[in-house]
């Protein structure tokens, strides 16, 4: 039990008073002679049962009364959290919020999100235990702390539903790290979630540090505000492959969507789904069979002239509105762009026939233009998506307008060259020597398939391993890896970068290829050159195609007029951009509520600018439907360190209720049977002398 | 005349006579029947002559009449022995509530009954005793007829003084012992007693056909316990004191108090005694009226 005033239960010994009074009225006796004290012993030893039993209960009744009344002027709280301080109005109280789409998944019975009504019994209980206005720190999208007053919690847009997935693991860390800073003491961490998996991200290595954190500070209390699992019907679309396209004459939009049912029961039904493109509206009609539903290239016919902007899809309301709409952008696909910057003419040549010669079902132009070294001025930084670089790392301006470019989301590609400037480096990657396989033979590998694998074995450093989860690398949909086994060198150039992710690397754990870190576009450095002496790029040409089509993929993105972003990931430059746009539609958010300009980056919208057309969307994840069990935030966060409330929706009763009118009730209880026990027993006869037989 | 008595109320009281409720066996003859036939002038019954019979006690008229024998009886009268006993235990010197005048405990209020109950039975010509029960000083003084008789009554009563316990118990049976059968026994006593005890006494008076009458003084405040607070009784015989807390165990008393009464109200009941429970508050005028009228 809670006490918003604890001191006051220092009154507690106050209990013993009718004891005290009991015996000091005792003590306060008068003398008297007496002749009849036969009968009052008598009187006295009949006396030691009930009658003394009962004396003592009414003692017993005052004395509890007394302590019902300390405890009402303590103001107790009741709290479904056993985890909550003692001293609980003198915390700090800290709030991590989880405002991920899924968080508005409604109740039927009572129309409340589950955000709304977290939100309410948080309020409700802080509005309790911080009365004196004191502070509440909020956690939500931002690294820093909102500081927020408890009226505020369910009304301000810091605390509405956004269309951002939430990293609970790094809004926790981040409570933590403000409570070390500011050296808050004794704090309460409410944690503000659904169940959602996606946000909770259980396979994080995060959760160890923080485990360890909470278990090292017994006085930071994290609290998780969990709903109690929830079936309501809710389904949640998205598209993709939006593509415009001509044919005879008309323009198409040609659009994928899937339609994923995340919780309730399934069953067969026929859903309505309304698409707004170009000022127009289709509706259609689909049967949903299954819990999920994929449509391919829906066609829809866009009007003369509108080869590029942005539409809607979206479903009827269900249990979640936040995951009924998806926003959708389209353009001309941009042409394919680069630049290889090199003097060696075998290397220049090598890479602008790689990226001229587009794929087979490519519908774009592939163009690709050599520029000497030094005469980077040549270059088109805003119609080019892929620059190989293979010149000393550049400096000045050069370097600035390689920084914008890859901010702005272009590619990279450095090759080494035969001479490196160690001091000279770019995102935090530099070159170092050479490495010559003649002297040195330790990057061979000792596995004869690769050893032998074909003219890989004309040369001393093989790749031993690579990422092929994603990026340039990555094994392809049909699940076949690249041929990079087939890839060796016999001089490569040492890569030297602490934070660069490694993508390839020979048999002695010495880099191929690196990605630096952006925060948008990607700058990749290779360790060796294309020459057919030097390396197996050209005997193999497939790993090269697919690495360089790739990084020219990643690179035309950034010139392509619309852009697709998954809200919470926007970065650089397209904040701006974001800010600086107008919304296709009054777009407010899903309580309700219009978004500010700079909260676009969170909130699901489409908007258009003079060069763009921008959507911004959900992350899938969210779609998902897999949610966190028990046992797997046990085992995230220990059985110790935290306390879990799982709360229904329907139910608005607080997280803690003060119950001082129980304590009114039992103290009122407690004196009216003290009342009625003291009372003197009704005589049976009446009092004086006609009480007694045969007086006179 | 002694201090217990007080003129107003003797002559108030000198129209009622003392009269015993069985016939005594007096030395004298007196106002009241004796068990046997006498020759007073008040005829009794007729009765078959027995050889043996005074031939001056034949009724000749009978025989000229019915000429059978009869003998003609007339009732005897004689005068009553009256033996005062009064308890002289500690118990005796709890204080009235409501004192009146120099009464101002239960044994004031014993001696002024028992003082005008001798004066009474002295004027009509009975003899008076007095039996003081007392654990060391005890007083007996047999009963005897006269006005001098009656001051050495009056003055070893205002002798007594009541302390300590005393044994009435056996005291009673002395007196039944002592007396001459058929005496008129008068008992003043709170009666703060085992029952147990009492009763064989009682019983012993009545078997000696003793006209007993038992006076049973109470102060109400002994019946109901009425204190307000709690309080150490101080034992009047002696023993140790008590704290008693009328909350705790007041009404558990007056249920004691209710049985014993009831026992003694019993007991006095089987053996055929003269009770009466005297409340003190009330004038012991009224109370020897009442006795007086009883037995009228």
């Amino acid at each position: 039990m809670l006490f918003l005033e604890p001191l006051l239960l220092l009154a507690m010994p106050l209990i013993g008073l009718p004891i005290v009074i009991h015996l000091l009225n005792q003590r306060r006796h008068k003398t008297s002679s007496w002749a009849a004290t036969r009968f009052v012993r008598q009187a006295t030893n009949m006396n030691r049962g009930s009658a003394r039993l009962r004396h003592w209960f009414v003692l017993a009744l005052r004395a509890l009364a007394i302590a019902m009344m300390v405890f009402v002027m303590s103001r107790p709280l009741a709290s479904r959290l056993p985890g909550l301080g003692f001293l609980a109005g003198q915390r700090e109280q800290l709030i991590v919020m989880d405002r991920s789409p899924s968080m508005a998944l409604q109740d039927s019975a009572t129309g409340l999100t589950w955000r709304q009504a977290v939100l309410m019994q948080l309020q409700d209980h802080l509005e309790t235990v911080t009365a004196g206005g004191k502070r509440i720190l909020f956690h939500a999208l931002s690294d820093e702390p909102v500081v927020v007053q408890a009226a505020d919690l369910t009304t301000m847009l810091e605390t509405s539903v956004t269309a951002t997935q939430t990293d609970l693991p790094r809004l926790i860390e981040n409570a933590l790290d403000y409570i070390q800073t500011q050296a808050l003491g004794p704090s309460d961490i409410w944690v503000c979630c659904d169940r959602q998996r996606a946000d909770w991200q259980p396979e994080s290595g995060r959760w160890n540090r923080i485990r360890e954190r909470l278990e090292s500070s017994p006085e930071v209390k994290l609290h998780v505000l969990m709903p109690e699992p929830n079936d309501e019907f809710n389904l949640a679309i998205s598209a993709s492959n939006v593509t415009p396209v001509t044919e005879d004459g008309k323009q198409w939009l040609l659009l994928d969507f899937s339609v994923r049912q995340t919780s309730g029961p399934i069953q067969q039904r026929q859903l309505p789904i309304q698409i707004n493109v170009a000022g127009r509206q289709r509706n259609i009609e689909i049967e949903l069979v299954a819990s999920d539903f994929d449509y391919q290239q829906l066609r829809i016919e866009l009007p003369a002239g509108a080869s590029q902007g942005a539409g809607v899809i979206q479903l009827p309301s269900d249990g979640n509105a936040a995951d009924n709409r998806y926003f959708f952008s389209y353009a001309p696909t941009p042409p394919h762009n680069s630049v290889v910057v090199s003097d060696s003419e075998e290397v220049a040549t090598l890479v602008k026939l790689v990226c001229s010669t587009p794929p087979s079902e490519a519908k774009t132009p592939y163009n690709c233009k050599v520029v000497p070294v030094g005469s980077q001025a040549e270059i088109d930084w805003q119609q080019t998506g892929l620059v190989v670089w293979h010149a000393p790392l550049p400096d000045g301006l050069v370097a600035e307008q390689m920084e914008s470019f890859v901010a702005d989301g272009g590619t990279v590609l450095f090759l080494p060259t035969v001479e490196t400037n160690p001091q000279s480096a770019m995102f935090g990657v530099r070159w170092g020597d050479w490495d010559d396989a003649e002297s040195l033979d330790a990057g061979r590998s000792d596995d004869p398939d690769v050893s032998m694998a074909g003219s890989a074995a004309r040369f001393a450093f093989q790749v031993a391993q690579w990422r092929t989860e994603d990026d340039l690398l990555a094994t392809d949909e049909s699940g076949r890896a690249l041929p990079m086994k087939t890839i060796a060198c016999s001089s490569r150039c040492e890569i030297q970068s602490e934070n660069a992710s490694m993508l390839a690397s020979f048999g002695d754990g010495k880099p191929l290829l690196v990605r630096a870190v952006t925060d948008a576009g990607a700058a990749y450095f290779l360790s060796a050159t294309p020459h057919a002496d030097s390396s197996s790029f050209t005997d193999n040409g497939v790993a090269m195609y697919v690495m360089l089509h790739r990084a020219l993929e990643q690179g035309a993105v950034s010139l392509a007029r619309n852009r697709q972003l998954l809200a919470g990931e926007v970065q650089g430059d397209m904040v701006a951009d974001l800010q600086q746009s107008k919304p296709l539609d009054v777009n407010p958010n899903v309580d309700g509520q219009l978004v500010a300009e700079d909260q676009r980056a969170f909130f699901a919208g489409a908007y258009q600018s003079a060069e763009k057309v921008i959507a911004v969307n959900r992350s899938s994840d969210e779609d998902s439907g897999q949610q966190i069990d028990q046992a797997s935030l046990v085992n995230i966060l220990g059985e110790d360190s935290f306390d879990v409330a799982s709360l229904s929706t329907g139910s608005l009763s607080g997280v803690t209720n003060e119950i001082w009118k129980l304590f009114v009730v039992a103290m009122i209880v407690a004196l009216l049977v003290e009342g009625w026990l003291s009372l003197p027993i009704i005589k049976s006869q009446t009092s004086g002398a006609g009480r007694w037989r045969n007086d006179i | 005349m002694s201090e217990f008595l007080d003129p107003q109320l003797m002559n108030r009281l000198s129209p009622l006579a003392l009269n015993a409720r069985q016939p005594m066996m007096g030395s004298v003859s007196g106002r009241h029947r004796s068990p046997v036939r006498g020759s007073s002038l008040e005829f009794a019954e007729y009765r078959n002559y027995v050889p043996g019979d005074d031939l001056r006690r034949l009724d000749w008229r009978a025989w000229g009449r019915s000429d059978r024998f009869f003998v003609k009886e007339f009732e005897a009268d004689t005068n009553l022995r009256l033996s005062v006993v009064l308890d002289a235990s500690g118990s005796m010197n709890y204080d009235l509530r409501k004192p009146v005048g120099s009464i101002l405990t239960r044994m004031d209020y014993a001696k002024y009954l028992a003082g005008s109950l001798a004066w009474l039975a002295s004027q009509q010509g009975d003899a008076v005793g007095l039996s003081a029960i007392h654990h060391s000083t005890p007083c007996d003084v047999p009963p005897g007829r006269g006005p001098r008789h009656l001051g050495y009554v009056l003055e070893q009563l205002r002798d007594v003084s009541a302390s300590e316990s005393a044994d009435l118990a056996t005291a009673l049976h002395h007196v039944a012992d002592r007396l001459p059968r058929r005496s008129l026994v008068v008992v003043f006593s709170d009666l703060f007693m085992d029952l147990e005890e009492l009763k064989p006494a009682i019983e012993h008076l009545r078997w000696r056909h003793h006209d007993l009458a038992v006076f049973h003084l109470l102060e109400p405040s002994e019946l109901e316990f009425d204190f307000d607070q709690p309080v150490k009784l101080i034992d009047l015989e002696g023993d140790t004191p008590l704290l008693a807390d009328p909350a705790l165990m007041g009404e558990r008393y007056r249920e004691v108090v209710q049985g014993y009464l009831s026992g003694v109200t019993r007991l006095m009941n089987r053996s055929n005694a003269d009770y009466h429970r005297v409340q003190m508050d009330k004038p012991y005028g009224d109370v020897l009226t009442q006795f007086l009228l009883g037995r009228s």
